[in-house]
């Protein structure tokens, strides 16, 4: 176990905190014990409604200053108890990030919101100048700080939110999930960003996050949380390693992790502590005997003899403000295909999507359904044969209850009553929601508030079902249960198409990946070639998994995908 | 591991709102949200023809929500201070824009003393200058401008149906409706509490406008039919934006201000 009794250097602990939500019987937090060193970058991981936001929150007085609820112990930072001091005198000690930037973005320029902060403590003008020089130096933004914030890429408006946590100069940084909805390119800034402010400023950082792989190559300790309670806590490396609680927690380990562990079971490797990083997983590897080479012959990237249902013929789109968004596209999509496509924020691929809607027209080219301009549907046909789940659940909830919300777009339809009900129930059934059906939307936790609108979309039964980031705030066994879905209704004949950063979950699903980049395809081909292109995935901004890393170092011809593809080659 | 139990092992805190992020109880966060929800409804007009000579803007319907959700006073400042935004985002709805602005205020106190028990004094005041103004309207339409009686009272049904529900013991039921655990309840009490609080929210407004514009009988022909049906406009806005606010506030188990009566 790591340090989870007060210690003199903290700079917060956690003394039998818990805590239970307005409204609910079930505590978010229970019994938590944990104390927090200077300068110490503390992990924290946990499936969806495990706790991780509200711990998150009751390190600055949100929980339970702004909630309300019921709370029990002590939460000290700096010094200060979190339920006797207001949250603007902790914010002086706590820097908070949290998941989605714009949240949190509220200035009309990027120097003015990282001032935004310092206006507010009354600090002296040149004090702020400096500060937010400083800030903007440490997140290499200073070349933008005369920008809207809105005008940044997802990866820069994080790293801005992280700049205007550093200006007040926190001893403690504290980051909810800042990485979900980045690409791998951007996660990588963000996550090296934390090293530096550890280093640099001998901050304190705690950071919540799904991204395995990063946590594993930048946290020093990790706490594990389960239905509120700390279940581990130790050296990342320990537990990252221990595969079985990982399992109990429903979470996943890094890809060089789980590698190793097939490696381990076909007895090629010891059953010592595993690899937990990339660079140590290619030293252990290249100990192992040479990898054979490995290429299972390629599924095609969709039926032979399978019409086109949505095609783009030439497509160019250019925003208002001048932007070319695609640039003559052309694209097929069959009926019957699963196909991912890939890039990084910004490469066109909401733009193209938006095209396939008809939510957007294109500024030169074609775009058809079923032969025909999409532009000749009405809004109710193309509503009812392509299926659209967007990223941000939130955007698309206004029901007071998840079942109201999932029959919602049932009310048009020309149904039976039964039949309504039987999509309804097999919708929630489905997303493992039947329990949550009397629930406000906006009760539930985020990786549950996507699976409803996911549950929304299927009850329409459309043809074709477009998913953008499915995975985005899911545990693993949250993203999983959703690919899953997307694999049964691919089985049932219908055409999936997923729009993911996530290479790592999406091999055993797709079979085809389009891979974009300034508006363009780079390279349309079955997925094995496409993660193993890592010339054009660089062109993007995307990067290769760890497994195609780790075979690419084994072998010039292994092109294993899977943890246990990579293991078979070594047999 | 060993398990831990499953009751909270810590001492219970008290927890309070500490006084100087809060207005008259609500976050200010509250108060600056909801403020920008009327500014923005301010810009929807809903209505052909009015008393000040243009269409009233669809954030009348939630003045009264602001005083359940935040309390009279808080949310009399969310609702001012939204309609003083609208006015200049949104001058096709203003009417004269002093008085929209003072009727903003005015119609989320008045909805803050439309409670279940409490704010006796409260309720008291108001129903005295809800009357006064009721009189003092009648006395310059009849006395001063010579119009019928009887035209006056049609013309008025809908406020002294608004006057009878605030000073008869409806007010404590619509309030008991409103913080009803059931929506379809909460929504009937939004309807007529919104009725009530608008209604006598434009009893100030109509009596200011009409010191200043003087409308003939002519005019309040136009009113018996045009008035109720603008009523029942704003309160069917109340009722379907309110219940969505009311179900999300409470399911999204953020702290409920200290006045606020859903």
């Amino acid at each position: 176990m790591g340090d989870t009794l007060p210690t003199a250097d903290a700079i917060a602990t956690l003394e039998r905190v818990s805590y239970i939500y307005p409204r609910s019987e079930r505590p978010a937090l229970l019994n938590l014990d944990l104390s927090i060193p200077r300068g110490q970058i503390l992990g924290v991981i946990g499936p969806t409604a495990s706790g991780k936001t509200t711990l998150c929150l009751a390190l600055n007085g949100i929980v339970p200053q702004f909630y309300g609820g019921r709370f029990f112990g002590r939460v000290t930072v700096a010094g200060l108890d979190t339920v006797d001091h207001p949250i603007y005198e902790l914010a002086r000690h706590v820097g908070m990030v949290f998941q989605d930037p714009e949240t949190q973005i509220i200035t009309a320029s990027v120097e003015m919101e990282v001032a935004f902060a310092l206006e507010n403590l009354k600090l002296p003008a040149p004090e702020i100048r400096a500060r937010v020089k400083a800030a903007l130096e440490a997140v290499h933004l200073e070349d933008v700080a005369k920008k809207h914030p809105h005008s940044l890429s997802g990866g820069q408006q994080q790293r801005l939110a992280i700049a205007s946590a550093l200006a007040i100069r926190p001893e403690l940084v504290v980051l909810d999930e800042p990485t979900s909805q980045l690409d791998p390119r951007s996660t990588e800034e963000v996550f090296t960003l934390v090293r530096e402010i550890s280093r640099s400023f001998g901050a304190a950082v705690v950071i919540a996050s799904h991204a395995a792989e990063e946590m594993a190559a930048t946290v020093d300790r990790l706490v594990v949380l389960y239905g509120g309670r700390i279940t581990a806590d130790g050296p990342a490396d320990a537990i990252y390693s221990d595969l079985q609680l990982l399992g109990r927690a429903q979470l996943r380990p890094p890809d060089v992790t789980a590698a190793f562990f097939h490696l381990a079971a076909r007895g090629l490797v010891g059953t010592g502590p595993l690899p937990t990083r990339l660079d140590d997983g290619i030293r252990a590897l290249a100990l192992l005997p040479k990898a054979k080479p490995f290429r299972p012959e390629a599924e095609p990237a969709f039926e032979p003899g399978a019409l086109p249902i949505l095609s783009l013929r030439g497509v160019s789109h250019t925003y208002w403000d001048g932007t070319r968004a695609l640039d003559a596209v052309s694209v097929d999509i069959h009926r019957g295909d699963y196909t991912l496509i890939l890039g990084q924020n910004g490469a066109g691929k909401s733009t193209l999507i938006k095209h396939f809607l008809n939510l957007l027209a294109p500024s030169s080219g074609q775009v058809l359904m079923d032969g025909k301009p999409v532009a000749s549907y009405s809004v109710n046909e193309i509503a009812h044969r392509i299926g659209y789940v967007p990223q941000n659940p939130d955007r698309h909830l206004f029901n007071s209850t998840v079942e109201a919300e999932v029959s919602f777009s049932l009310r048009a339809a020309d149904l039976p009553a039964a039949e309504r009900a039987r999509r309804v129930d097999d919708a929630l059934e489905a997303l493992d929601l039947v329990r949550h059906r009397r629930m406000h939307p906006f009760a539930l936790s985020k990786g549950d508030r996507a699976r409803v609108v996911v549950a929304a979309i299927l009850v329409m039964e459309p043809e074709v079902l477009i998913f953008d980031e499915p995975t985005t705030g899911q545990d693993d066994w949250g993203a999983r249960a959703i690919l899953e879905l997307t694999k049964g209704l691919h089985a049932r004949g219908k055409t999936i198409v997923v729009v993911t950063h996530h290479l790592g979950l999406m091999p055993g699903y797709a079979r085809r990946a389009l891979v974009m980049g300034a508006g363009r395809i780079l390279l349309d081909a079955p997925i094995r070639d496409a993660y193993h292109a890592d010339a054009v995935l660089e062109q993007t901004f995307l990067k290769v998994t760890q497994v195609v890393a780790l075979a690419r170092a084994s072998e010039n011809e292994n092109y294993a995908l899977t943890p246990a593809e990579l293991a078979a080659s070594f047999a | 591991m060993k398990e831990a139990p499953e009751q909270p092992l810590g001492e219970e805190r008290t927890v309070v709102f500490l006084e100087s992020a809060t207005i008259a109880g609500a976050p200010v966060a509250y108060v600056i949200m909801l403020s920008a929800v009327v500014a923005v409804l301010s810009f929807i007009p809903f209505s052909i023809a009015l008393s000040t000579g243009s269409s009233f803007p669809m954030s009348q319907g939630v003045y009264g929500l602001m005083g359940w959700v935040l309390g009279p006073w808080a949310g009399a400042w969310a609702s001012g201070i939204g309609a003083l935004v609208g006015i200049f985002l949104a001058p096709h709805t203003a009417g004269i824009p002093w008085i929209s602005v003072v009727g903003a205020a005015s119609g989320a106190v008045y909805a803050g003393a439309i409670v279940r028990r409490g704010r006796r004094a409260l309720g008291a005041v108001l129903s005295v200058i809800a009357l006064l103004e009721i009189v003092l309207f009648w006395q310059h339409a009849i006395v001063r401008n010579g119009v019928s009686p009887r035209i006056v009272f049609y013309a008025d049904l809908s406020r002294l149906f608004a006057f009878t529900l605030f000073v008869l013991p409806t007010r404590r039921w619509i309030g008991g409706m409103i913080a009803s655990p059931h929506l379809r309840t909460v929504a009937v009490g939004l309807f007529f509490g919104t009725w009530a609080a608008t209604g006598l929210m434009m009893s100030g407004e109509s009596l200011m406008a009409y010191y200043l514009l003087n409308w003939p009988q002519e005019v309040f022909v136009m009113f018996i039919p045009i008035i109720p049906l603008e009523q029942c406009f704003r309160s069917a806005i109340g009722a379907v934006i309110g219940t969505g606010v009311i179900a999300g506030l409470r399911a999204m188990s953020i702290v409920k201000p200290a006045k606020a009566s859903y």
